[in-house]
């Protein structure tokens, strides 16, 4: 599904990732670990467009998306979520949900002024796609309310509904359990599963929180340095020797 | 006494034009644009060459030339055309540059416009203005007569009811959420797969048509133009009755632009001149603009009329609340 390989960024003299080959499968869950500055956030701005690798190719489902800009990338399907999450606030749930459908015939300068019946009848049919996401996510009681009353692993949330909202082919979470309770993580990692079994959705997510990366990936990448440390189920990447000393340090 | 007031409505409808195009850059789009009078003196002077009758003059030897006796429609449609391109040239180098920078281009691009039509004598006959400019259906109502103003009063007023119809429909539709959702966060909107660059020009540009026509009907109201009229401080008068009547708010933009603008005309007609000192009551007019901006921001920061937030009902029906 996507394949990035050999893929550098050089930010002035810092390398922030060096050579880094990555593959995630269709429909597969795939964790991506390491310490703090290991360059996983950066491997994202890689693959979203953010940034421009300075060497290596990204291909998804076959098509080389290097150097496309970021909405270029999410028309092809990939949809990312930010590690602080960045949600529209002056608007209201609902609309943030809205915003995020693909194709609007309203975005149209004119049609947006004549407002003929097509976009009315797309708005009609987003708006019920919007309530259902809102209800999955736990927010249909709040959809009219300004986003920026709603609590950290709210905000979250809502972000997660966005990006289902542009009907992804592939998402890229960063950090989708960060500053949630553990009710609210145990939502999350739900609704993930669900993603993946009901719609085939393929997953890269960056997490801290063990638990969550260890209960429900498929594949698990360790990053540290820029570097790909190694890639392998939970189990083999918890009693790598490698890992270990990356996040603790070797021994004295 | 009826033409007086005819003339105030009209002039100050016409600011309300100015007001309302950059609360679509601005208010929806969040678009910082301190250009306002130059996209103002393109669409005034574009109308003024175009509609008033050929004329010649020479003063120092030079030979000055305006006019090509065009109908006022012309003028009128050239105009949006004029300021609508200049807004799409600015916009290719600088929207993709953050706020602060669009900011100095359009200031910069302001003033050097000013100093164009103060030296490119041939065309604009600099500091003395173009003057004689045509109004609608002047063969039949000369200027300065009642049924002139009327009819300037009346186009103006349907202009302004048109944009105003234009930019309400497009703050609540697909397009305008868009550019609500760039204002807030553009880096979001478009990872959320929306070509930002695109939607901030088709801003820009439609804001340059509403100033350009503005200038137009500024041109037909005043039958005279000189370049003194288009000085930066008419921009920041418009950002003035925009952030007093209510960023984000079509009905905040007019209510501003009506106050503030009324207020700055008319607020020192009556009060006697002091002598020796011609400029100190006019310039009462600037201190009184200040004052009221002042308390507005500590009393209602978010202007008279705040932006609304829209929510939408099961039924499909928008409803803009405040």
């Amino acid at each position: 599904m996507l394949n990035a390989k050999g893929i550098v960024k050089n930010f002035g003299g810092l390398t922030a990732i060096n050579r880094c080959s990555i593959e995630v499968e269709k429909g597969s869950i795939v964790g991506l670990i390491g310490p703090n500055g290991a360059g996983k956030t950066t491997l994202f701005n890689v693959i979203t467009g953010m940034y421009k690798p300075d060497a290596g190719r990204i291909i998804f489902k076959g098509d080389d998306i290097t150097g496309l800009s970021p909405d270029q990338i999410c028309q092809k399907g990939i949809t990312r979520t930010f590690q602080v999450s960045r949600e529209l606030k002056v608007m209201t749930l609902l609309e943030n949900i809205l915003l995020a459908y693909k194709n609007q015939r309203g975005e149209s300068m004119l049609r947006g002024i004549f407002n003929p019946v097509s976009v009315r009848e797309q708005e009609r049919r987003n708006l019920e796609k919007a309530l259902e996401i809102l209800n999955a996510m736990r927010l249909y009681e709040l959809r009219n309310e300004s986003a920026a009353i709603l609590s950290g692993g709210q905000r979250k949330m809502l972000e997660i509904g966005q990006a289902l909202a542009t009907e992804p082919k592939m998402l890229l979470l960063d950090e989708p359990t960060a500053g949630a309770t553990a009710a609210e993580t145990a939502m999350v990692v739900g609704v993930i599963k669900k993603m993946r079994e009901a719609q085939g959705l393929t997953f890269l997510i960056v997490e801290h929180k063990m638990e969550v990366i260890m209960g429900i990936c498929d594949k698990i990448i360790v990053m540290s340095y820029g570097e790909k440390l190694m890639e392998g189920s939970a189990l083999e990447v918890r009693r790598n020797e490698q890992v270990r000393e990356a996040y603790l340090g070797r021994e004295a | 006494m009826i033409s007086f007031i005819i003339g105030i409505v009209t002039v100050v409808a016409i600011y309300c034009i100015l007001v309302l195009a950059l609360n679509i850059r601005w208010g929806y789009c969040g678009l910082l644009d301190f250009g306002v009078a130059g996209f103002f003196l393109i669409g005034a002077y574009t109308a003024a060459i175009l509609i008033s009758a050929p004329s010649e003059s020479y003063l120092f030897g030079v030979r000055h030339t305006a006019g090509y006796g065009l109908s006022w429609f012309i003028g009128l449609i050239a105009s949006a055309v004029a300021s609508g391109s200049l807004a799409f040239l600015i916009g290719i180098p600088t929207l993709r540059l953050r706020g602060d920078y669009l900011a100095i281009v359009t200031i910069g691009m302001a003033e050097i416009l000013r100093y164009i039509v103060i030296n490119e004598k041939w065309m604009t006959r600099g500091v003395q203005g173009i003057r004689d400019i045509k109004r609608p259906f002047e063969s039949f109502f000369p200027a300065a007569s009642l049924p002139s103003d009327i009819i300037l009063l009346a186009l103006t007023l349907a202009i302004l009811a048109l944009f105003f119809i234009i930019a309400s429909r497009l703050f609540v539709s697909p397009f305008g959420r868009v550019l609500r959702a760039i204002r807030e966060d553009e880096v979001v909107t478009s990872f959320l797969g929306k070509p930002v660059p695109r939607f901030k020009m088709l801003t820009f540009v439609l804001g340059g048509i509403y100033m350009g026509v503005a200038g137009a009907l500024f041109a037909m109201y005043v039958t005279a133009i000189e370049p003194y009229q288009f000085i930066p401080t008419y921009t920041f008068l418009m950002w003035g009755c925009l952030i007093i009547g209510g960023s984000g708010n079509n009905r905040g933009a007019i209510l501003g632009g009506a106050l503030i603008m009324g207020l700055f005309i008319q607020a020192t007609r009556f009060l006697p001149s002091i002598p020796g000192q011609p400029q100190l009551i006019p310039a009462l007019r600037y201190i009184a603009v200040g004052i009221l901006l002042i308390v507005v921001l500590r009393l209602r920061p978010r202007g008279l009329l705040p932006e609304k937030t829209i929510k939408i009902e099961e039924g499909g029906g928008v409803d803009a609340k405040r």
